[in-house]
This record gives C-alpha cells, sequence and structure tokens, in this order.
C-alpha cells in the first residue's frame, strides 16, 4: 500500500484517538499528582433511631461532609506531586514486609495484588493480541494483490475479538469488551494506578468488580466509578426525556 | 388488580396502572421508588402500588445505587428505602428532605418511635426493626438433646455434634459473602465482645485482642459452613434453611417469616428463633431500622404524593396483612414467634449499628480484606493491620483524619 494511501486511511482516526484516547490519559497523568478531598464538619448533633420497645435519642458528635448545591460535595484540590504514587506503593509496608521477607505481609499490600493482576493481563491478553496482529498483518501480506485492500480492511475484526476474548479471559468476566486500543493503555492504567480490577483472593467475583467499577460509594477507585454512574444515570435520564418529547412532538404534530 | 412482577438480575419491579379500590385516594402523579428486595418490602411496595401510578424496583443493590440516583435533578426515584446506614449518603449529600410539614398534614397517625431525626428535624419514616439472631432447627437440636446455644463456643459445641450425627449438609449457615455481609458479621462480633472501631478521632482501632479474637471465632464458624461461605449472602442462608441443609444460622430478622412459606420452605414450623449468641459484653448483632425517605430534587406535588403513597404502603392493612414478615413499627403488629429472636436480641442488650460516615470506610476495608484471614492468606493481626491501612488510607482519602 502507498504511503499516502495509509496515511489517508489512518488520518481521520488520529484527531478522534488524540481526542478520546490521549487526551483523557494525559488528564489522568496530570490528576495523578493532584488530590481532591472532602471538607468535613464535625457538629452536636442529637439522633433519634428507633429501638424495638422505645425510642433511641443520642446527642454525640456527627462528622458530616458539607454539601453544596444538588448534594454535590464541597471539595478542595491540593497538589500533592508523588504523594498519591508512594501511597498507592505503600513503600513503608513494603520495608516492612521485605524486612525478614514476610511473605504474608507482602500478600496485604494492594499494589502487589495490582501489579499481579497487570503481569497476568499482559500475558494472557496481550500477547497473544499482538501475536494474532502480527500473524494476520503477515497473512494480509502474503495473499494475492488484488484482494489485498479488501483484507487489510477487515483484518482489524479478528484481532479486536481476540483481544477481548484474552480480556475478557483476564479481566475474570467482570469487565465490559476491552477494544483494541485500550488494551494497553487499561494495561498502562493499572500499573499506573494500581487502582484497578484487582480480583480478591484470587477469586472470580463478580460483586467486587461491580463494587470496584460501577457505583460503590466508598473505597479506592471509588469517585471515578461513581463519575460513571451519575454520567450513565445522566445519560440515560437525559435520553429518556429526549424519546418523551420527541414522541411528544411527534404527537402534536400527527 | 394488575400488578406485574419483573424479575432481572437480582432486581424485581412492580408496575401499577389503573384504579384503585384499596387505596385511600387515587394517585394521579407518576411515582417510582428504589428499595431493598426482602420480603417487608415486597408487601410494603405491593400496598403502595394500590394507590396507581406507581413503579417500584425492588433490588439488592439499592444501596450503592441510591446515592447517585437521588442526587440527579430531576431525582431518578421519588421513594427510598433505606436503613441506618444507607440512610447515611443521602443524609450527608442533603438529597433526601425533611418530612415534619407532611408529617404534620398526613402523618399525625405515626408512632414517635417511627420518626427519624437528626438536628430536630424528621428525615425518614421508619417502618421496622431489623436484627440478626439465631435460628435453628428445633427438631435437629431436640432429637439430639441440645440446648439451645447461647454463646458463639456454644453453637461450635452443638455444631460438632450435628456434624457427628449428619442429619443436615453443613451444621451451620452464615451471611459471610465477601464484601458487605462478611464486614457486618464482623461488626456483630466485634461489638459482641464490646470492641470499639475507633479511638482519638476517626483512627481505627480494630488490630487489638477484640479484633483478633473475632477473626478467630469466625474460622471456627466457617469450617461447620458450606465451603463456599464467601458467596453466601442473606438469600442464600435462607434457602440453606429452607431446603433443609443447614441447623444453626445467625440471620436476619427479616427472614424468618421465609422459613414458613410453604411455598419455598421444606422446614416449615422446625426453626426456631432465639437470642443472638452473646458476647463478652452484649449479644453479637446489631439493631438496624428500615424505613423510607423522600427525595429532595422533586417539586413538591410529587413529594406530597409520594409520602401519601409512602403512607398507603406504612399502613396498619400492610402490617395485618404481613404480620410476621417484619418487626414492624406500625400500629396494627401483633409480635408474633418470628419476632421471638429478636425481641429476646434487644432484651440481651444489642445496639444500634453505628452507622457514619468513618464506619461505613471501615466496613468497606472489612468487607475486602477480611476474607484473605479466612482463606488462610494472612494471618489475623496482619489482616487488621491491613483492614487498619485500607481504612487509614480511604479515611486520609476522604479528609476524616
Amino acid at each position: 500500500m502507498k504511503s499516502r494511501t495509509s496515511a489517508a486511511i489512518a488520518g481521520p482516526s488520529i484527531p478522534f484517538m488524540m481526542l478520546f484516547i490521549a487526551a483523557p490519559f494525559a488528564g489522568v497523568f496530570v490528576h495523578g499528582f493532584q488530590f481532591t478531598r472532602a471538607v468535613y464538619e464535625t457538629i452536636e448533633i442529637e439522633s433519634c433511631t428507633p429501638g424495638l420497645v422505645a425510642q433511641n435519642c443520642v446527642i454525640d458528635n456527627r462528622t458530616r461532609p458539607l454539601a453544596g448545591d444538588e448534594g454535590i460535595l464541597v471539595t478542595v484540590g491540593e497538589f500533592v506531586g508523588l504523594g498519591s504514587y508512594r501511597n498507592d506503593l505503600a513503600l513503608k509496608r513494603l520495608a516492612e514486609a521485605l524486612d525478614g521477607f514476610s511473605r504474608k505481609k507482602l500478600m496485604g499490600i494492594d499494589f502487589r495484588k495490582a501489579l499481579r493482576f497487570s503481569v497476568a493481563f499482559a500475558l494472557i491478553a496481550l500477547s497473544p493480541a499482538w501475536g494474532t496482529g502480527l500473524a494476520i498483518a503477515m497473512a494480509v501480506i502474503s495473499v494475492a494483490r488484488t484482494v489485498r485492500g479488501q483484507a487489510a480492511f477487515l483484518s482489524p475484526l479478528p484481532s479486536n475479538s481476540m483481544c477481548s476474548f484474552a480480556g475478557e479471559l483476564a479481566r475474570c468476566r467482570c469487565g465490559r469488551p476491552i477494544q483494541l486500543f485500550a488494551c494497553p493503555l487499561r494495561f498502562a492504567g493499572s500499573i499506573a494506578s494500581a487502582r484497578c480490577g484487582v480480583p480478591v483472593d484470587g477469586a472470580c467475583n463478580r460483586e467486587y468488580c461491580k463494587s470496584r467499577g460501577d457505583f460503590n460509594g466508598s473505597g479506592r477507585g471509588s469517585s471515578r466509578g461513581r463519575i460513571r454512574f451519575r454520567a450513565s444515570v445522566a445519560a440515560r435520564h437525559g435520553f429518556q426525556k429526549q424519546i418523551v418529547s420527541g414522541l411528544t412532538a411527534g404527537a402534536v404534530r400527527g | 388488580m394488575k400488578v406485574k412482577n419483573f424479575v432481572a438480575a437480582g432486581a424485581v419491579t412492580i408496575i401499577a396502572s389503573g384504579a384503585w379500590a384499596e387505596c385511600a385516594f387515587e394517585n394521579s402523579i407518576p411515582l417510582n421508588s428504589l428499595t431493598a428486595d426482602f420480603d417487608a418490602f415486597k408487601a410494603v411496595a405491593a400496598s403502595m402500588a394500590e394507590c396507581g401510578n406507581f413503579e417500584a424496583e425492588l433490588d439488592r443493590d439499592y444501596r450503592f445505587k441510591q446515592p447517585a440516583a437521588f442526587a440527579a435533578n430531576p431525582s431518578l426515584y421519588h421513594i427510598g428505602g433505606v436503613s441506618n446506614s444507607p440512610f447515611v449518603p443521602l443524609y450527608d449529600q442533603g438529597t433526601i428532605r425533611p418530612l415534619d410539614d407532611l408529617v404534620a398534614i398526613y402523618g399525625q397517625h405515626l408512632s414517635p418511635n417511627q420518626l427519624i431525626k437528626l438536628d430536630g428535624e424528621i428525615w425518614a419514616i421508619a417502618m421496622m426493626v431489623n436484627v440478626q439472631h439465631l435460628m435453628y432447627r428445633k427438631d435437629i437440636l431436640d432429637d439430639l438433646g441440645i440446648a439451645v446455644p447461647t454463646t458463639y463456643d456454644e453453637v461450635l459445641d452443638a455444631a460438632a455434634k450435628i456434624q457427628a450425627a449428619g442429619v443436615v449438609d453443613y451444621p451451620l449457615g452464615g451471611t459471610y459473602m465477601s464484601g458487605w455481609n462478611l464486614a457486618q458479621e464482623f461488626v456483630n462480633i466485634f461489638v459482641g465482645e464490646g470492641g470499639e472501631f475507633f479511638g482519638e478521632g476517626h483512627e481505627p482501632s480494630v488490630n487489638n485482642e477484640t479484633g483478633i479474637a473475632t477473626l478467630v471465632m469466625m474460622k471456627r464458624l466457617t469450617k461447620f459452613m458450606d465451603p463456599e461461605f464467601l458467596v453466601s449472602d442473606s438469600t442464600y442462608v435462607q434457602k440453606q434453611f429452607q431446603q433443609g441443609k443447614i441447623a444453626i444460622a445467625n440471620l436476619w430478622q427479616s427472614r424468618a417469616a421465609a422459613m414458613n412459606n410453604a411455598e419455598d420452605s421444606q422446614v416449615v414450623g422446625m426453626v426456631g428463633m432465639a437470642s443472638a449468641p452473646m458476647g463478652a459484653v452484649r449479644p453479637a448483632s446489631t439493631i438496624w431500622w428500615d424505613g423510607i425517605v423522600i427525595a429532595k430534587n422533586i417539586s413538591d406535588e410529587e413529594a406530597d404524593a409520594a409520602f401519601r403513597v409512602a403512607l398507603e404502603g406504612l399502613d396498619t392493612e400492610t402490617v395485618v396483612a404481613h404480620n410476621d414478615a417484619a418487626v414492624w413499627l406500625i400500629d396494627g403488629f401483633v409480635a408474633g414467634e418470628a419476632a421471638a429472636g429478636a425481641a429476646a436480641t434487644a432484651a440481651n442488650g444489642a445496639v444500634p449499628y453505628p452507622a457514619g460516615k468513618a464506619m461505613g470506610l471501615m466496613h468497606t476495608a472489612l468487607g475486602n480484606i477480611v476474607s484473605d484471614y479466612l482463606t488462610g492468606a494472612t494471618s489475623a493481626a496482619d489482616t487488621l493491620a491491613n483492614v487498619e491501612a485500607a481504612y487509614i488510607a480511604a479515611a486520609d482519602e476522604h479528609g476524616l483524619l
């Protein structure tokens, strides 16, 4: 294929790759040096809850996050440099575990689990995907010149599905299908943040993935999950509204 | 009555439309709710549906969905079913509304015990209390001459005898599912032993003798359970009981009525209710309440209608028809045999679940990490050190420390 032709094929996807892949990745990288925390207030408050016989009313100090309009919590962001990375690597605990080499202590460090997952992911999902990609490319080159163009267009399909399949395997059936481009990115991302997809005691735990990934209100990686969920419910709601208004408009016109 | 039930992915949806004779008023505003999925909420939701124009979603993952769903504007749900702990994020984020005005107009008949008050304002209407307590097969204990256990040591003795007799698949059941359930079991035993989760400020204090004793007891109990205990939630244990596979479990009172449901249960009339096993200080259980909240991000008209529909679900009629489904706080409830275990647990001095922001993070840390000890991956002390480390990281991230 002429280089100009291949540039014409690949060209249009480049701005989209920049927009949807490179830019978010750069954003995550920059945010890695920042830390956002909620602002809490401790107030003395009387709370009454039911008992089996009579109501329990107690006055105690209650710590609650400050909420602004529409229930969005007030947060402050600060630059912490490599602080979050130090936290994730748990250097102090790592040193304790290595001092006298306690395997069990080492096992308890989250980053180790994330690393194990990432390595497994690289071996199970990435190697075959790249191997398959290479094999397909070789196959495309070797086919007759007359059908090479069509073959080149179709070639991403098996490679993509291979990646999804292997990715699914590696992620213990818990995730969404992984796209070709997302594979190396996700791999890099999990190493970078040690925050995604650590299977609980190596078991295939759907609940666990759900709580980490989708809509758990607490724990690591949760804010992203919450944002994603919020975005999805908002999208769903907006979509429903559109359908309803579309139908109404149609009905009025009809 | 046209009530359609859809069951999909662990969630049940009840949709109602049409005219309703059994509701005090006819609801003309489309309303919906998101609640837990146990029997009491099924009864309440069906009752609410009698008012018409109402869609109820009953989902075991309600606690994870509610905070974001109620924060949307307009809120995705009008009515929420909550208990102690899921109530906290909704209240903290200010996505539910105070109910004083509505109670003044429509809720004069509510008992003071039902009003969940914070800072003098009413934020939720409780309908029932729920505790975990001992359920046991009366026939098996009688046959083997075993007295009803009152402590976990006695539970272990009884389990050993039941195992030796080989009358059931596994002597014990337990809500030990990794995550929320497992953490709740830790909380029960830890609180029973007199443990306090936090020291000065919000510093964790679980890595101590009480914490280790709690873990050791949990592991001893699991030896008598189905080896798949890390996927065993309340519904799983309920089914184990109903199918005659287990003899003893510390299970939620809200599951008690299901034991005598002839459609599903092979052990009707055979399951006895007793207090949760006593720890060193109090029973290994915590008191929870369940009730309803009304979203803030909806119009006042919708809130008005939602409150009236909710009260329709929480009326005496519902309670009389489903007396044994819960320990109701509503007029008309007659404490029967199904409530005996809850009453005994409360009489023995069980305390309310210590719900709050820090406790939520601690619960999550426990739920994610305690299984490491039960599977043998880490020692008790290391497990608790990991729990504290995870809690500190989360609390720090949330700005609590």
